[in-house]
């Protein structure tokens, strides 16, 4: 147990700060922020459900079974990814089976820090949720006592279905792993269906905007579907009543005894699959694809250092996620945004402030698309070194990451601005789209410039490296502020009689920008790239 | 071939020179060794060499090419395997080495010449649509090799080539060094293996703390019966030169 338990501390210890040794003061600031954390959820919680049992909603067994039920459900979602990522991805697999622990120590502390894993985020999920219930619904000390024993044992059923779930998902995942671009169709056809879904919601929310008419049957239907649902699941059920009073506790011990008799079962189920699933993600397979004669293929330095962009960010699925999911985004959003915006009546005034807030969004996902060039330099790894030592001028080289990762934001404004153009008058559309285009080159020179003056160059490769920056959080907060600028600045001119002058005058600001920014990383390249050491 | 005149370097988080007042001469056709323990500057000078790095004082020049004053024309003639055989891993072999190709310019035909040969001394052929991730630590340093090779470099850089490498994969690299020394070309590389320099190289020389110690000729060295080993000892401050 000893070993095991070591173990678990060694894999807590590399995955976060909690165990190593710190100062009391760096201690007390992290608490600290974990306090604030934790009231800021809870304050936020708390005014969503003024809000909402204003409205006439009840708290009861039946809407805290359902509660539960529903922090089961998210931390199923999450086991399941953790459970992936810590069992069978994990890249301390190969160090720590080198080690001399038995095979069943192995598996049973990677088990734990799972389960460690879970009780973080339901300990951070449930106590606002769960403190706020209590106050909301005025409960004694029954509620609040079965709070922290709860947050001990709701990790334990979703870990045990996950476990199950993660098998075949790995076997999903091994496969998808050896063919790229199924995994990136795959990945775009969740996304497509996940967007699809929420448009249709948007458009139904869009059309019975005027809820107020029909409000008291609104709640009365659904607290009784709460009522309904919230009986019929029976464990979560039983458990609702306990926290409700002491003379239902007599469940806890049963449902304790439950999860104990299934986490045997499960592990004896699953350690078998484990290993045969874990252990050749740490194998080396060198494939052979058939091809014979060493063609190669011929494009210029400059395309062929966008073709290299292209290649090493769409063999990671992961990647194209994180870098293009603002991008994907974007017109799915914009519609959506309109589609509700439409349903308000406004007069003239108000229909320009709604254009300007109609291109504050746009501007604002077209600089989150651009995050990605904050860490272009850094995301090269220890490959950094080849960028130095071709006869390829600094310049073009950053040009050529520039161009890559504006094809893409330009391409997702033009898209959108198609998509707009039912909603709003052409011209209106297009000067927006050319103002939010020459905004995006210069957050992209300006992005660009922030990693190349403070990469992190690791010496590791690009399958290692990270794919964050220090400047990555700079460049977000810096979009942020241009796509609210343009965008406040267009709501504030809405009253101005020419109808394309904030237009014109935003085209003109954006282009300056543009300008500045490009013109500035053209100055400093050469500089900053010498001064990268590595 | 390469000229290094009096380089010093010293990082910018430090106030004692990583290399000072260096200056060797490499000609044309030899294999010259850069020996020097742990931390004495041969990455640095390398780094410095080869564009990575800037340095305070001193030139370099290859064929007569500053790499301070004209960095492009000089990086032209020079190809690099790094000590740490970073390459884009999500690539293929094929991939890497177009992608170099293009970089440099080369035509076509003749980088299509250049690879075909070096993936049959290397045995890499079947490998070579394989994404790099796959690759062995041997493979990954074979496929720098071919594309640090495929512009036909006037000076090939090598940094520690030879440290992790199989025998077979080390015999087949000491082969491709000296096919490229005998075409007129100039090989330059670091190494901790005094037996490698001792057997392949014509010159080296040995640097300690920065600083350079002294020059060799091989050839000269076995004619007097002088071990390399014994005189990088005696340089280093580690023994008095005694016989193992």
């Amino acid at each position: 147990m000893r070993t095991t338990l070591d173990l678990l501390s060694l894999q807590i210890d590399n995955h976060t700060d909690l165990l190593k040794t710190a100062s009391p003061k760096k201690m007390g600031v992290s608490a600290i922020k974990i306090l604030l954390l934790l009231t800021v959820i809870t304050a936020a919680l708390a005014y969503g459900f003024t809000q909402v049992f204003m409205l006439g909603f009840k708290i009861n067994a039946e809407l805290i079974a359902l509660v539960l039920l529903v922090v089961q459900v998210f931390t199923l979602a999450f086991s399941v990814a953790h459970i992936i990522s810590t069992l069978y991805l994990s890249r301390d697999n190969e160090l720590l089976i080198c080690l001399p622990v038995t095979a069943n120590q192995f598996f049973v502390s990677k088990v734990l820090l799972v389960y460690f894993k879970e009780l973080m985020f339901d300990a951070l999920l449930c106590i606002p949720l769960f403190l706020c219930l209590g106050i909301f619904g005025e409960f004694g000390a029954s509620f609040y006592l079965a709070v922290p024993l709860y947050i001990l044992l709701l990790p334990i059923f979703p870990i045990i279905i996950a476990s199950f779930i993660s098998i075949p998902v790995m076997r999903v995942i091994a496969f998808l792993k050896r063919h790229a671009v199924l995994s990136i169709i795959v990945l775009l056809a969740l996304v497509s269906s996940a967007l699809f879904a929420y448009i249709s919601l948007i458009a139904n929310l869009a059309g019975n905007f005027n809820i107020a008419e029909q409000q008291i049957q609104l709640v009365i239907s659904i607290n009784n579907t709460i009522s309904d649902i919230g009986s019929r699941i029976f464990v979560y059920y039983q458990l609702a009543l306990a926290m409700l009073s002491f003379s239902k506790w007599f469940y806890i011990p049963l449902f304790i005894a439950l999860c104990a008799l299934l986490s045997v079962v499960t592990v004896m189920i699953i350690r078998p699959f484990y290993f045969r699933l874990a252990m050749p993600q740490l194998e080396n397979r060198v494939g052979s694809h058939g091809k014979s004669k060493s063609q190669l293929g011929y494009s210029s330095s400059f395309v062929s250092l966008i073709k290299k962009e292209l290649l090493c960010i769409f063999r990671s699925p992961s990647e194209v996620f994180q870098y293009f999911l603002f991008t994907l985004l974007m017109p799915f959003i914009v519609l959506s945004y309109d589609r509700l915006l439409m349903t308000v009546s406004v007069n003239q005034a108000g229909v320009n402030m709604i254009a300007g807030s109609h291109a504050m969004i746009v501007a604002i996902l077209a600089m989150l698309s651009n995050i990605s060039s904050a860490s272009a330099i850094s995301r090269d790894g220890a490959n950094f070194h080849t960028s130095k030592i071709v006869p390829v001028s600094y310049f073009k080289q950053v040009f050529a990451k520039m161009t890559f990762n504006a094809i893409f934001t330009l391409g997702a404004v033009a898209v959108t601005a198609v998509v707009s153009s039912f909603s709003y008058p052409v011209w209106q559309i297009i000067l927006g789209s050319v103002a939010v285009g020459f905004a995006s080159i210069g957050h992209i020179a300006l992005c660009l410039e922030m990693d190349i003056r403070h990469p992190s160059v690791s010496m590791q490769g690009d399958e290692e490296s990270s794919t964050t920056s220090k400047s990555t959080p700079i460049a977000l907060v810096y979009g942020l502020v241009i796509g609210f600028a343009m965008g406040l600045f267009l709501i504030l001119m809405s009253s101005v009689e020419t109808v394309a002058l904030p237009y014109i005058l935003l085209i003109a600001f954006s282009l300056i920008f543009a300008l500045w920014r490009v013109w500035n990383l053209i100055l400093r390249v050469q500089l900053a790239y010498d001064k990268i050491e590595m | 071939m390469l000229e290094i005149k009096n380089l010093t370097k010293s990082y910018a988080d430090s106030d004692v020179n990583a290399v000072e007042d260096l200056s060797i001469s490499l000609k044309a056709g030899e294999i010259y060794g850069f020996l020097g323990s742990n931390g004495a500057g041969k990455s640095t000078t390398i780094k410095a060499l080869v564009g990575i790095h800037p340095f305070q004082q001193g030139d370099i020049l290859i064929n007569g090419v500053s790499i301070k004053t004209s960095p492009l024309q000089a990086k032209k003639q020079i190809g690099y395997v790094s000590d740490n055989h970073a390459v884009f891993e999500r690539l293929t072999g094929r991939e890497y080495v177009t992608h170099i190709a293009n970089l440099y310019r080369v035509p076509k035909e003749d980088a299509e010449k250049r690879c075909e040969d070096l993936l049959n001394i290397f045995k890499l052929k079947e490998a070579f649509d394989s994404p790099i991730k796959s690759y062995s630590h041997g493979m990954k340093q074979k496929i720098s090799v071919i594309g640090a090779l495929v512009h036909d470099p006037k000076l090939w850089v090598l940094d520690e080539p030879l440290t992790g490498l199989d025998p077979q994969s080390a015999y087949q690299l000491k082969l491709v060094m000296k096919r490229h020394a005998k075409a007129g070309n100039t090989v330059f590389f670091s190494s901790h293996i005094l037996d490698v320099v001792e057997n392949l190289c014509d010159r080296c020389c040995i640097i300690q703390k920065g600083k350079l110690q002294g020059i060799y000729d091989l050839a000269e060295l076995r004619a007097e019966g002088r071990s390399l080993e014994k005189i990088f000892m005696s340089v280093v401050g580690e023994i008095e030169g005694e016989d193992i």
